[in-house]
C-alpha cells in the first residue's frame, strides 16, 4: 500500500481543530496506512515477549478464521497479522507503536457480533488485536457485588464466577459461552434482561481504556470501585457502544445484581398478536417486580426450531395452528421469565398471573425444575443459530413501539417479500425478539442458499430502515453498526449530531487507526 | 389396575450442591422432583392413557413443600396425592431407605393396595437405589430394577432391564410388583397450564409421619460430608514428545 507523506505545512493545518468538517474531509482523501514491515513485526514480537503464540502471521489458518465474522457475511478479508497481548501495558505499547507507524487495527473479542464490526475490512487489512489472553477476573467484592475484570473474560465465565458468590452479572446473551465482556461493553450489548437489570452501560462503575496513541485512561478501575461517584465527566460512557473506534477497553468494574434465588419460566402460545399484548400487560401487572424477561418467537421460527430436532418442544406450532382462533402470523410464542428472592412468593404471583391470562392464551407450559427452565432458554437462544444454519440470513435488529411489531412485519411481508414470488420452502421470514424491551429481530433466510442475493437485498433495503424510522423506531436496537449499518447513520442523525461524533473520533483517534471503516459512515 | 408412584423432592438436578456446617446445604436451595421419579410418573400416566391402569396415586415423603412436588405429579396426570409429612431430612442424613420403604409398605398394605408400584431407580441426593428392592422384600413381591421398557403382558408385565452388559427381559407374572425406572424408559412430559390448573383441584391427603407407628431412626450414621477435592488445573505441553513423557511418567497411562 502506498504511503502518502504530508508536507509539514499540511501537518500544521491538520493539527488545528478549528473546523472539523474540513479537516475530516481532508483526512479522508489522504487515508494513509503504512504497510507492515519486518521491523514492525520485530517490535511487536519484542513487546509480546517473543512468545510465538501471541503473534500469528497472516498465513496462519487461525488468522483466516479470525478474519471471518460469525454470520459469514464478512470475510475472510486478509488481516496483516494477529496480536494477542496479555496485559494492558502490552496493549498500550502496541497501540503507541501502531499510532506512530500509522498501522490500522481491529480489536477483537469473541467475534460473535452480527454486524461485521470485529473483523478486518478488505480496504484496510487491519491488524487483528485479540483480547482473549486478558481473561483474569481480578476482584469481586462479596458485600457490594462489585466485580473487576479484564476485557477478555468470557461472559459465561464471569457469570459463573459471580453466581458462585451470590451475584448476578446484569447481562446475558445467547453468545455467552464465546463472547467477551470487553466486546459486550464496546457494543453496549443488550440481551433479554435489559428491562429488569438496566443497560450494561448503566452498570459500569469503572473502565480502563487504551487510546489510539497508547495512553491508558483509567476511570475508577484500578481503585475507587464505588457504586456512586460524581467526580468528573462520565467520559468512560463514551467508549461503551463505540465498537472499538475510540479506544480499546482493557478492563471494567461492573455492578452486579443479587443472584435471584427463585427463577421460574413458562412458554405460552397466543392465537393473535393482540393477545400477546394482553399477556404482556398482565405480566407487568401481576408479575410486577419479578418479571425479568419476556421473549417472543413467532410461528415461523418456532416451526424451524422444532424441525431442527435438537430440542424437546413444550408446545407444537402445528397442533396449535389448527385452532380456529389463530390469526394471520400466529400462533405466537412467549417465554416469560421471572427472578425473585423467594420461590413461594413467586409461585403465588405466577398463580394469580396464570389465572388472569387463561383466556388470553391457547396453551402454555410452566417449567417444573431448573433443567426445564434452562431448556426453555436454550430453545429461545437457538433461534439465531437455527436460521444461520439453514441459509444466508438477512438480519434486521430493530426497535419499534411494541404495539406495532406485527403490523410492521405484515407490511414488510406484503410489500417487500410477497412481490418476490418465492415459495415458503425457499424463503422464510422468521421473527423473534425481546418484546419487553421493544426490540424485534426480523430475519429473512434463503433456505439452502448460502450466497447473498442482490435482488433480495434490494427488495429489503433501504425500505426496512425507512419504514422503521418512519415509525419512530431504531434501525439497530442492540446489534450496533459495525460495517453493516454505518452507512445508514446520515438517515438517522442530523448533521450536527454526526459532526459531533466525527469530532470525537478525530479527537481520540486522529490517525484513524482504530477499526477503520466501522461505526461512522465511510463516505462523507 | 391401580398404580402407586413414589415421588421424591430433592435438590434440583441443575443446582450445584454445597456443604455447609458439615452437611449438604438445603437452605434457600432450589428443590424439585427427582428426575427418576419424573420418569416413573410419566410411565404411570402412559399406562393410564393406554387404559392398562385406571388410577394413579402419587406418594411423597418430606416437608410441607412436598405438596408442590405432588402438584407436579398431578399436573403430569396422576389422579391423587398422598403426602407423608415429616421434617426429617430425606437425603439420607436423617430418614434412610429402610424407614422410607416401611412407610411405603404401610400405605400399600393398609391403605391403597396398588397392583403396581413404580419408583425412580434412585434419588439423586442419596444415590442409594435401595427403596425399590427393600420395599419388594418387605412386600414379598416381584421386583425389577432399572427398567428401560415396560410392556403389559398377560396379566403381568414384560420389563427390559438395564445391566452393565446390555438389557435383559424379565416377565413379571404376578402382581403386585415393584418396578424402578431408569433413564431410557421414557422422556417425561411438560406440565401444561390447563393441567396445572386441573391439578389444583385434585385431592392431596396429608399423613403425619410420627402417627404411623414406624421406627424412623436411621440405621447408618453419617460420619462426614465433604465436597470432592477441587480438580487440578490442566497444563499445556510444548510438543508431542513432552506429552508422551508426561503420559508415561506422570499420568502413568502409557507403558
Amino acid at each position: 500500500m502506498a504511503s502518502i507523506f504530508f508536507s509539514s505545512s499540511r501537518r500544521k493545518i491538520l493539527s488545528c481543530s478549528r473546523s472539523p468538517p474540513f479537516i475530516f474531509t481532508l483526512r479522508r482523501l489522504h487515508q494513509p496506512y503504512n504497510s507492515l514491515t519486518e521491523s514492525d513485526i520485530q517490535v511487536f514480537s519484542e513487546i509480546l515477549g517473543h512468545n510465538p503464540s501471541l503473534l500469528l502471521p497472516a498465513s496462519d489458518p487461525i488468522v483466516t478464521a479470525a478474519s471471518t465474522d460469525w454470520t459469514g457475511h464478512y470475510g475472510p478479508a486478509p488481516a496483516r497479522l494477529l496480536l494477542r497481548p496479555q496485559t494492558t501495558a502490552q496493549v498500550s505499547a502496541l497501540l503507541r507503536y501502531c499510532h506512530e507507524r500509522r498501522l490500522p487495527i481491529v480489536p477483537q473479542g469473541g467475534k460473535t457480533g452480527l454486524v461485521g464490526g470485529s473483523v478486518p475490512t478488505r480496504a484496510h487489512q487491519e491488524i487483528i488485536l485479540q483480547l482473549q489472553q486478558m481473561n483474569q477476573i481480578t476482584a469481586l467484592d462479596p458485600l457490594m457485588g462489585i466485580v473487576t475484570c479484564q476485557a477478555g473474560v468470557v461472559l459465561q465465565n464471569l457469570q459463573d464466577y459471580c453466581a458462585d458468590q451470590g451475584w448476578l452479572v446484569p447481562l446475558d446473551l445467547g453468545a455467552k459461552g464465546t463472547c467477551q465482556i470487553g466486546g459486550n461493553l464496546s457494543t453496549n450489548a443488550g440481551g433479554p434482561y435489559f428491562r429488569k437489570y438496566g443497560s450494561l452501560a448503566g452498570n459500569v462503575l469503572g473502565l480502563e481504556v487504551v487510546l489510539a496513541d497508547g495512553r491508558i485512561l483509567d476511570y475508577n478501575y484500578r481503585q475507587r470501585n464505588n457504586l456512586k461517584d460524581n467526580t468528573g465527566y462520565k467520559w468512560h460512557q463514551l467508549f461503551l457502544g463505540s465498537e472499538g473506534t475510540l479506544g480499546i477497553i482493557t478492563g471494567v468494574t461492573l455492578a452486579c445484581a443479587p443472584l435471584p434465588r427463585s427463577k421460574q419460566a413458562a412458554f405460552v402460545a397466543c392465537a393473535s398478536y393482540n393477545q400477546v399484548l394482553l399477556v404482556l400487560q398482565k405480566a407487568r401487572q401481576y408479575l410486577g417486580e419479578i418479571l425479568a424477561a419476556m421473549e417472543s418467537m413467532d410461528a415461523a421460527i418456532w416451526t424451524l426450531v422444532e424441525a431442527s430436532g435438537r430440542h424437546k418442544m413444550p408446545l407444537s406450532a402445528e397442533t396449535l395452528r389448527s385452532d380456529s382462533a389463530v390469526l394471520e402470523g400466529g400462533p405466537f410464542f412467549l417465554l416469560i421469565d421471572t427472578h425473585g428472592s423467594n420461590a413461594d412468593h413467586d409461585q403465588e404471583k405466577w398463580q394469580t398471573f396464570l389465572e388472569a391470562v387463561q383466556n388470553d392464551i391457547l396453551n402454555g407450559v410452566l417449567a417444573q425444575d431448573m433443567k426445564q427452565y434452562q431448556s426453555f432458554w436454550q430453545i429461545r437462544e437457538s433461534a439465531n443459530p437455527t436460521v444461520a444454519q439453514l441459509g444466508y440470513t438477512y438480519k434486521y435488529d430493530v426497535s419499534l413501539p411494541i404495539a406495532q411489531f406485527q403490523d410492521w412485519i405484515q407490511e414488510m411481508r406484503l410489500e417487500r417479500l410477497g412481490p418476490l414470488g418465492r415459495t415458503e420452502s425457499s424463503l422464510v421470514n422468521a421473527n423473534w425478539g425481546h418484546i419487553l424491551d421493544g426490540n424485534l429481530h426480523f430475519n429473512v433466510t434463503t433456505i439452502g442458499e448460502r450466497e447473498v442475493q442482490k435482488d433480495l437485498v434490494n427488495a429489503l433495503e433501504p425500505y426496512v430502515f425507512h419504514s422503521i424510522l418512519k415509525r419512530g423506531g431504531s434501525i439497530s436496537a442492540e446489534h450496533g453498526l459495525g460495517q453493516a449499518k454505518n452507512h445508514l447513520l446520515p438517515s438517522v442523525h442530523n448533521e450536527i449530531t454526526l459532526d459531533w461524533m466525527r469530532s470525537m473520533k478525530a479527537l481520540l483517534d486522529p490517525k484513524m487507526i482504530l477499526n477503520p471503516g466501522k461505526f461512522l459512515p465511510v463516505s462523507s | 389396575m391401580k398404580i402407586l408412584v413414589g415421588v421424591k423432592r430433592v435438590v434440583d438436578y441443575a443446582v450445584k450442591v454445597r456443604v455447609a456446617q458439615g452437611t449438604v446445604e438445603l437452605a434457600n436451595v432450589k428443590q424439585s422432583m427427582n428426575p427418576f421419579c419424573e420418569i416413573a410418573v410419566e410411565e404411570a400416566v402412559r399406562l393410564k392413557e393406554s387404559k392398562i391402569a385406571k388410577e394413579v396415586v402419587a406418594l411423597s415423603i418430606g416437608p410441607k413443600q412436598c405438596t408442590e412436588t405432588l402438584r407436579t405429579a398431578l399436573a403430569m396426570g396422576c389422579d391423587r396425592g398422598i403426602h407423608i409429612q415429616t421434617d426429617l431430612r430425606t437425603d439420607y442424613m436423617e430418614l434412610q431407605p429402610l424407614a422410607i420403604a416401611k412407610m411405603f409398605q404401610q400405605i400399600i398394605e393398609q391403605k391403597e393396595n396398588p397392583d403396581l408400584i413404580l419408583l425412580g431407580k434412585q434419588g439423586i441426593d442419596s444415590d442409594c437405589g435401595q427403596v425399590g428392592p427393600m420395599l419388594a422384600g418387605l412386600l414379598q413381591c416381584p421386583q425389577v430394577t432399572f427398567a428401560a421398557k415396560v410392556e403389559s403382558h398377560d396379566s403381568g408385565f414384560l420389563v427390559e432391564r438395564e445391566t452393565d452388559a446390555g438389557t435383559e427381559s424379565i416377565h413379571i407374572q404376578t402382581l403386585p410388583a415393584v418396578i424402578t425406572c431408569d433413564l431410557r424408559l421414557n422422556e417425561p412430559r411438560y406440565a401444561t397450564l390447563p393441567n396445572i390448573m386441573k391439578a389444583k383441584k385434585k385431592p392431596v391427603e396429608t399423613i403425619l409421619a410420627e402417627t404411623m407407628g414406624i421406627d424412623l431412626t436411621p440405621r447408618n450414621q453419617v460420619l462426614q460430608v465433604i465436597e470432592p477435592p477441587p480438580r487440578k488445573d490442566g497444563i499445556k505441553v510444548a510438543d508431542v514428545d513432552a506429552l508422551i513423557e508426561k503420559l508415561k511418567n506422570e499420568a502413568k497411562v502409557l507403558a
